[in-house]
């Protein structure tokens, strides 16, 4: 295997994990849009909060525990705020929601900044996952790999869940007609909470899984959060295949940039989305 | 009548006090209220937009940082350039910035709009951080000469800190002025109903995105002339003027002021900007938390924000009389 083709894969699979976190946080944004249509900003500050709650746990027990218990304390947060405060919003105008949550936002922002003030933290991966794996000639980081799968894994769960359970459907179905649901006699708004809580859940777990490879650090937020938010952009609103491809297809884009065009790595993202949205103004798979 | 005497004694009270600041403050104070004045003018553009136009962004900082950065390297790199036609420089070129986003920018409603803002935002902060030979990098540009007001055979101001305090004050009043004028004219009544129901517009004949052109492009404008202001202000324009931080900060000036008044913004800037000078220093991430607890009580207690909390008060001291806000219409 000569050095371009080992490059290339590399590549690849680097734009595949990357592309499964970018999803895991799209996701459920995707999810709390497509129930709610409510415009969480406050998704990322949840996700950046995943990750210091983590470093926090994995600083005084483990990864493993921190992987398992920051996204779960990450979520309860979520749901209290979810029916206390987003709650009261019902039925007003769309510039209420995305200022609350911006509210939200910036006090997350500030209490992290506050509690935990050092530039950066480091999280080493576990140990079970560190150094390189080797496959034929091919040598590539373990965690990587452990990304993708665990990626993938949540992945197939969501999706078993919305399309072959009873839960699942009920959740579809909120989704299209939630007066039709709340009138068969399901407690919709316990399920719009719930559904909230799985949602900060999902970006939490993303803060937890990418900090041994970024690390910690108050940029976290801005930087990885935005690339979210444009994949729930272009992949449409609430559209979870539309996040989907538009995760994969942002994931290869940066990646490969960065490898090869480094000077107008950032430039491309944004050339990208600015290209679709010229096409179709309401993303890949959006309802007008 | 009783109304419009009232609002004229307003106006001369708050003017007195403008040209008073100077007098009866120290420099540091003086230079704080000018700062404060000019996010409140970056609001004020911002709410334009937002009460005006229907139009949230998440994004509006892309323009003020356009104008900071394109006056200071007016300023640097030209020699003699008079003082007007900087400012002018900063205010034209992000006003010709979102004239090149609004094919994409001006199609769009709702939250994509706020988001996509956001994200130009993001990337211009992120290039500006890059750029070295153009913005500086992390450095900025920085130490640029001050030219002095000239106004040939008229007057001739040297650019000290009261001269420039004046100077920015009367540049401030004019543009909050001009986009004020503006909502009254035709257009910008136009505007106030593709707000309300931009579809019947459409059936109307009229082609939304062109209009909505016309507020993003003058919201821009002005918004370019407060960055370019604070960047002569500071005498450096660095990556702060344009950083996603101060979109939002902007966001909340604005509720925290309140929509419905057109100069409520200013109330904002100037809570947010007390607000910061207390907590700098002493509590690392204080302003954000106190901010955003504040907005969050605002929107869910009392969506008029601070004006409409005065208004109320106005009312309960002079009763039967028009309110100072124009009645809580969502957008």
């Amino acid at each position: 295997m000569d050095l371009f083709t080992e490059l290339v894969i590399a590549q690849t699979f680097t734009a595949i994990s990357y592309a499964m976190v970018l999803f895991l946080i799209a996701s459920g944004l995707t999810l709390i849009y497509g129930m709610m249509h409510i415009l969480n900003v406050a998704h990322i500050s949840f996700f950046a909060l995943g990750a210091y709650l983590g470093y926090e746990l994995v600083e005084r027990v483990n990864f493993w525990f921190a992987l398992l218990f920051a996204p779960m304390i990450v979520a309860l947060l979520g749901m209290v705020v979810e029916r206390y405060i987003l709650k009261r919003l019902h039925n007003l105008s769309f510039i209420y929601d995305l200022i609350l949550t911006a509210g939200m936002a910036f006090f997350i922002f500030g209490f992290y900044i506050w509690v935990w003030p050092s530039e950066t933290y480091a999280i080493l991966e576990p140990k079970l996952f560190t150094g390189l794996t080797q496959i034929g000639e091919f040598a590539y980081p373990t965690y990587r790999y452990f990304i993708i799968i665990f990626g993938a894994a949540i992945l197939i769960f969501m999706r078993q869940i919305l399309l072959k359970t009873r839960i699942g459907m009920i959740v579809r179905a909120a989704v299209e007609k939630p007066d039709m649901v709340r009138a068969l006699g399901i407690n919709v708004p316990l399920l719009f909470t719930c559904i909230f809580g799985f949602g900060i859940w999902l970006a939490a777990l993303a803060g937890v899984v990418i900090s041994p490879i970024t690390q910690v650090h108050p940029l976290l937020e801005t930087s990885l959060g935005l690339d979210a938010f444009v994949v729930v952009i272009v992949g449409g609103f609430g559209s979870l295949p539309g996040s989907f491809v538009a995760a994969l297809l942002f994931g290869f884009l940066d990646t490969f940039a960065v490898q090869f065009f480094p000077e107008v790595a950032p430039l491309i993202f944004f050339i990208a989305m600015t290209l679709i949205l010229m096409i179709k103004p309401h993303g890949l798979f959006g309802k007008k | 009548m009783v109304e419009k005497y009232k609002m004229k004694v307003l106006i001369a009270a708050s003017l007195v006090f403008f040209l008073a600041v100077p007098g009866f403050t120290d420099i540091v104070a003086m230079n704080w209220f000018l700062a404060s004045a000019l996010l409140g003018l970056f609001s004020v553009t911002l709410n334009f937009m937002m009460s005006n136009g229907g139009l949230v962004t998440f994004g509006h900082a892309l323009y003020h940082g356009i104008g900071g950065y394109a006056t200071a390297i007016a300023l640097d790199r030209i020699a003699d350039l008079p003082l007007l036609v900087s400012v002018l420089i900063g205010g034209l070129v992000s006003g010709f910035v979102a004239l090149l986003l609004c094919p994409v920018i001006s199609r769009i409603r709702g939250h994509s709009f706020a988001l996509v803002n956001l994200a130009f935002c993001y990337l211009a902060w992120a290039y500006s951080n890059r750029a070295k030979d153009l913005t500086g990098g992390d450095d900025g540009v920085a130490f640029f000469p001050m030219p002095p007001l000239r106004i040939p055979g008229l007057v001739e101001i040297e650019m000290d800190d009261t001269g420039f305090y004046y100077f920015a004050m009367t540049i401030i009043a004019l543009s909050i002025w001009a986009m004020w004028f503006f909502t009254q004219t035709p257009l910008g009544s136009l505007l106030y109903c593709i707000r309300e129901n931009d579809r019947r517009i459409r059936y109307l004949g009229i082609h939304v995105p062109f209009s909505s052109t016309y507020i993003i492009v003058i919201s821009a404008f002005f918004a370019g002339i407060a960055g370019s202001l604070l960047a002569m202000l500071l005498n450096i324009a660095s990556v702060e003027l344009i950083s996603v931080p101060l979109s939002f900060i902007a966001v909340a000036a604005v509720m925290l002021g309140g929509r419905g008044f057109f100069l409520g913004p200013l109330f904002g800037a100037i809570i947010f900007s007390s607000i910061r000078l207390h907590t700098e220093g002493i509590w690392l991430g204080g302003a954000e938390m106190i901010l955003g607890a504040l907005l969050v009580l605002v929107i869910l207690f009392s969506p008029e924000g601070a004006s409409g909390i005065i208004a109320r008060v106005w009312n309960k001291i002079f009763p039967q009389e028009k309110t100072l806000v124009r009645k809580g219409k969502t957008v």
